[in-house]
């Protein structure tokens, strides 16, 4: 699904690297929670993979596509086969809780009658189906950030990129979000969240790849395999067996 | 999917016409008054071509022929009617010819034409409009006058000359207006589609976040461009009826008294339609320019 090779991301404005050659495979229907301290370059790895950047050095492949050598239309219709979920949720406030929803089918040329059917379905699933004329501004933090869930998921993504979507949600709200995110995964969508949520972090089976300087310092199935001093160095929460942090030192990468 | 999209692009249109504000109302402001100047001006360059190709085609070159009897002049007359571009040539004895020359003086001064001769005479009537081919009435003068048996050629070259040199005076002043006022709208409607663009920022980065192509983003934004010019004409349209509905007879009854009988008339439809046309071109070329920018800025 995912192939990041040797990958390095300079801004223009930047003396450091936000990346620094990082070697990554994510697999089909993977759940890969991304951890690490702010500036680690959690969020500059998404924005490579929906598009929104473009690597400095290596190479990025999506889906067997190498995202460098996208011409302009195949940056839109790669696009459409992902869905994005940020922190500030990035909705039209003025819009409907359905018009929002519906922009993602609309860009695709799907017809009226389609697009409602769908995002009715997947209002009710996120649970929104009672406020879908409501505008989004009128809406709690949480309800808001599963509007974005909904719109990610409309276009039944084949990758799910979420840069902390519990970022600015109370416990409850991130469980309900977190449920959401799960529910995606167990359908086949492969799931990569950036975030420092615990809660995100020790959510049932996923894989935690730790970056810290722009650079995979630990990439392992379990979270309790980091071990207690450097969980709460990656602002990770303590581990319950530090034992057994010197069997993932084989699948560390980077320095 | 075509038509879905299409509906998604009008809907998108509609809500960027929505969020133009007071930009949006300017620019169709900009562009109805440009519209109905440049249509008030053509409205009268229209009718002054008229008048002029009505003087053009009214008069006739006049040969005065030198000879003395009938039968010169029917073979003069004759050889004038096969001169290429010759439509009719209509001999007059000299008593006919006087008495149009009487009849050509009468409120003038004074004249005593009681001792006046005139000579046989051919009134050529060209196939084409004296106003309208300057290079061919010159043309037509000189082959005239080689005819045998024609003496002198009298011919309304000098007035239909200044109206020519008129009607390219004007010509060029609405060529000038048309620049000028095109550039305007162009423009002031690429500012507001700029503007639009500004306050969507955040929408059309959303739309790109979910795949929309740039033909997506774009085909709103030039669609309000082309509504924005379409609109501006066809308010000036309608304003420039209500001016012609309260001024033209009184233009007409004005000019009359210069020019003669003169016809005030409104533009034919197919330039009004033209006219809606440029201004959705206008618009449509204003827009193309903010949204190449922004394209090419992304």
């Amino acid at each position: 699904m995912i192939e990041l090779f040797h990958v390095g991301k300079v801004y223009p404005d930047g003396e450091r690297a936000a990346l620094h050659d990082v070697n990554l495979s994510i697999a089909k229907g993977e759940f890969v929670v991304l951890a690490g301290p702010s500036g680690a370059g959690k969020s500059t790895l998404l924005r490579l993979l929906f598009c929104a950047e473009q690597a400095s050095t290596g190479q990025v492949l999506l889906m067997g596509k190498n995202l460098a050598r996208l011409k302009r239309g195949e940056t839109a219709r790669v696009r459409r086969t992902v869905g994005v979920v940020f922190q500030d949720f990035k909705l039209l406030p003025t819009l409907s809780v359905l018009d929002n929803v519906a922009l993602a089918l609309e860009v695709q040329g799907r017809s009226a009658d389609d697009i409602t059917r769908r995002c009715l379905a997947v209002l009710s699933e996120v649970g929104l189906a009672h406020k879908t004329h409501q505008a989004a501004a009128s809406l709690s933090g949480g309800e808001q950030q599963r509007v974005a869930i909904a719109r990610a998921l409309v276009v039944e993504p084949a990758l799910l990129l979420c840069d902390e979507p519990t970022g600015n949600l109370d416990a409850e709200r991130a469980k309900d979000v977190i449920d959401l995110l799960m529910t995606a995964h167990v359908r086949g969508t492969t799931v990569v969240v950036a975030t420092h949520d615990p809660a995100l972090l020790s959510a049932g089976r996923r894989r935690v790849v730790v970056l810290e300087g722009g650079r995979v310092v630990h990439d392992a199935p379990a979270f309790a395999d980091i071990g207690g001093h450097d969980a709460r160095r990656f602002g990770l929460p303590p581990s319950s067996s530090s034992s057994s942090s010197s069997s993932s030192s084989s699948m560390e990468r980077g320095t | 999917m075509i038509v879905a999209l299409t509906i998604s692009v009008f809907k998108h249109t509609a809500r960027s016409l929505r969020s133009g504000g007071l930009p949006l109302f300017f620019a169709i402001l900009m562009c109805a008054l440009g519209m109905f100047s440049l249509t008030a001006f053509s409205t009268l360059l229209w009718n002054f071509r008229a008048v002029a190709r009505a003087v053009g085609e009214s008069v006739a070159a006049v040969a005065f022929l030198d000879v003395d009897n009938a039968a010169g002049a029917q073979e003069a007359r004759a050889r004038l009617q096969l001169l290429p571009g010759v439509d009719q040539a209509l001999l007059l004895t000299p008593e006919e010819a006087l008495a149009r020359a009487k009849r050509g003086l009468e409120g003038g001064a004074a004249l005593d034409v009681a001792g006046l001769s005139m000579p046989w005479v051919v009134e050529v009537t060209p196939r084409f409009s004296l106003a309208d081919s300057p290079g061919a009435r010159a043309d037509l003068i000189a082959a005239i006058g080689a005819v045998d048996g024609v003496d002198e050629v009298v011919h309304p070259g000098g007035e239909l000359a200044r109206v020519d040199a008129l009607l390219r005076l004007l010509h060029g002043a609405g060529l000038f207006l048309a620049v000028l006022i095109g550039l305007v709208v162009v423009v002031v409607v690429s500012n507001a589609v700029r503007l639009t663009v500004l306050v969507r920022k955040d929408e059309i980065a959303i739309q790109k976040l979910v795949g929309a192509s740039d033909t997506f983003v774009a085909a709103p934004l030039m669609l309000s461009g082309i509504v924005q010019g379409t609109v501006g004409a066809v308010i000036a349209l309608l304003a420039l009826g209500i001016v012609w509905s309260s001024l033209a007879q009184v233009v007409r009854m004005a000019l009359s008294g210069v020019l003669g009988t003169f016809t005030f008339d409104p533009l034919p439809p197919s330039l009004l339609v033209l006219v809606v046309i440029a201004g959705a071109a206008l618009g449509a070329l204003g827009a193309g320019f903010s949204v190449a920018r922004y394209l090419r800025e992304r």
